[in-house]
């Protein structure tokens, strides 16, 4: 899904939330700080992120790319967290729904996040649209929110969707102009689910460990150190990462060989060096 | 893994599936699942981003009408792709068992299975080509098992009892129900048709303990084995794909030798031997997933679009196996793919 040949980062969490009243809880409860090198709000401590995205679409995609390009690490799970409109016959006011589809209200176009780990909560259908509800919603049949479709959208580019989920808190009955609403009211909201929602970050990052990476630290650094000192084309690199991944499937304890190089004086000789590594790491 | 829901968890429901009793029947059998409806199966099944591999660890089930084609020419990857009559057809897409040298992970995106509900379509569509063959003298020849493993499901979805009474009574018609499933418990009590070729995939164990992940231990694959053949089955054995690890040919020839000890091979219709192989972009599509098994990291060269050992190996493997095995039967009941 990336450009990386090998990832040298460990997994992070990225939670993404559109309301300022949404964000705050979480970024206390989980003692997350300010990072001033974004001109929006992201928040961070150790792997976990909180991106602010406003309400709405339109800063998904700037936002999420500027994050990603930031802290360059391909191995990334996003998390939207926020509240949505329910209906009276799906859902209650206060409760936690993982959704397992989501309908784009203008395109019509569906997606589906892939439910892979048990979970605690109930799941849901939500429907994201482009102005907020407020006459009841009798049109839709699921819940209502204005950003997970582009959410999906954005981060499916840049993850694979098992690594991207969606927890959504029903605030209102699609009835905002009926009932006394404020932001208090939806901090509170999350505050309450607060203890479920880091049971399932826990929970989710186990779909990271599901797949480590073939190569661990070492081996990176290894394959890196004969990059530079050899001054390694990006085909020889890649073919050197090829037969590093064969060479731990097939010794997963034992070091890669023992290699004393210095800088080549010629291409010619560059050559004889790599094709003798490579004959090493099959032999 | 308890962190991982149980396979078929969430079952999509494609709206044209509905009212098909295979699809009652499916959703009689998960109650607990959870039912969402989808207008076509590509909508979950072709979504970009997904990982095989991760999917695999907690599958679910996608519910579906298959449209035309129902039938397909065989694959010049099978050991009897010379025949105009070979076919193949997909009633299930993707297979419960993960094996690593299985080619289905580099087709689909997906690692969820499609069961197409309108397996009577698929019947007619064969029943039609029946009586336009391209070759009318010799028997058409349909794999139905053969982007899946069908008897793998049958205590979940009867689909070989239903295609072997459906080939019961046709005339020159052969299907092959290839399996690595233990389950011939599940048709025990159909009445044998010779119209019906049970094919097991049999590896030695250390290879089927490496790389058929999920897939019945070889001592179970062969009881099943043995009671289809006294039972009065056709039974085909494949040892294929023919996995060259250190060691090949002592633990291949000790394989056989335990085979033929315990199987009557008068008994046997045929075997198919064959090394390794796949279509070269389905190879390329798994490498580039960075697959945790070292047969995707080893020397192969590439003819005609397909990865495989060079020539020189492949003879050296298959030339050496077929004479050990016929050893045991008839040259002439050895099928081999070169």
């Amino acid at each position: 899904m990336s450009d990386f040949p090998f990832s040298k980062k460990l997994p992070i969490q990225c939670i993404i939330s559109a309301l300022k009243a949404e964000s705050v809880p979480l970024v206390h409860y989980f003692g997350l700080e300010r990072n001033p090198n974004f001109n929006f709000p992201v928040f961070s401590r150790d792997d976990l992120f909180l991106i602010g995205i406003g309400v709405g679409t339109i800063n998904i995609n700037s936002r999420v790319q500027t994050f990603i390009q930031s802290v360059k690490n391909d191995s990334v799970q996003f998390i939207n967290i926020g509240t949505a409109g329910g209906k009276k016959n799906i859902s209650k006011i206060g409760n936690i729904y993982l959704i397992n589809k989501i309908i784009d209200d203008s395109s019509k176009r569906v997606f589906y996040p892939d439910i892979l780990l048990t979970h605690s909560f109930d799941e849901n259908i939500l429907t994201t649209v482009a102005k907020g509800v407020k006459n009841g919603g009798n049109k839709y049949d699921s819940l209502v929110d204005m950003e997970a479709s582009e959410i999906f959208k954005v981060c499916s580019k840049i993850v694979s969707i098992h690594n991207i989920s969606f927890l959504k808190i029903v605030s209102d009955y699609m009835d905002l102009d009926q009932i006394n609403f404020n932001q208090e009211k939806i901090s509170f909201l999350i505050k309450s689910k607060l203890g479920l929602i880091k049971e399932f970050l826990n929970r989710f990052k186990f779909l990271k460990e599901l797949n480590p990476p073939i190569l661990n630290i070492i081996d990176q650094q290894w394959i890196q150190n004969i990059e530079s000192q050899l001054l390694l084309t990006r085909t020889q690199t890649l073919n050197l990462i090829s037969l590093t991944k064969g060479y731990r499937i097939r010794q997963p304890n034992v070091l890669c060989p023992q290699i004393n190089i210095s800088k080549p004086q010629s291409k010619t000789q560059r050559n004889r060096i790599y094709k003798n590594i490579c004959a090493k790491l099959t032999a | 893994m308890q962190n991982l829901l149980p396979n078929f968890s969430h079952i999509y429901l494609e709206n044209a599936a509905i009212g098909y009793s295979i699809t009652d029947l499916v959703l009689s059998k998960f109650p607990k699942s959870k039912i969402l409806k989808i207008n076509h199966y590509k909508d979950i099944f072709n979504r970009t981003g997904q990982d095989f591999q991760t999917q695999k660890t907690s599958m679910k089930l996608i519910l579906s009408k298959k449209p035309e084609p129902f039938i397909y020419p065989a694959s010049d990857m099978i050991q009897e792709y010379s025949t105009p009559n070979a076919f193949y057809n997909t009633p299930l897409i993707n297979c419960l068992y993960n094996c690593d040298y299985c080619f289905l992970q580099g087709m689909y995106q997906s690692g969820n299975l499609v069961l197409f509900v309108n397996d009577e379509d698929f019947m007619d569509a064969i029943s039609v080509k029946l009586n336009h063959l391209d070759d009318p003298q010799n028997p058409m020849i349909v794999s139905i098992s053969y982007n899946t493993d069908i008897l793998a499901m049958e205590n979940i979805i009867p689909l070989s009892s239903r295609w072997i009474n459906y080939a019961r009574n046709k005339k020159n018609l052969f299907i092959e129900i290839r399996t690595k499933s233990a389950l011939f418990s599940a048709i025990k009590n159909i009445e044998p048709s010779r119209n019906v070729i049970l094919s097991w995939t049999l590896s030695p164990q250390p290879i089927s303990e490496k790389y058929e992940h999920c897939a019945p231990p070889l001592d179970k694959r062969l009881s099943a084995v043995k009671q289809a053949i006294e039972k009065g089955w056709e039974v085909r054995l494949c040892f294929d794909p023919v996995i060259i690890i250190k060691n090949w040919y002592e633990i291949y020839c000790k394989f056989f030798d335990k085979i033929f000890m315990e199987i009557d091979t008068n008994k046997l219709k045929d075997i198919t031997l064959g090394v390794f192989r796949m279509n070269k972009d389905y190879f390329n599509r798994i490498r580039k997933r960075n697959p945790k098994s070292d047969i995707y990291y080893q020397k192969y060269s590439v003819q005609n679009k397909t990865v495989s050992p060079d020539m020189h190996m492949r003879k050296e493997v298959l030339g050496s196996l077929e004479k050990k095995i016929s050893q045991f039967l008839p040259k002439t009941k050895i099928l081999k793919w070169e």
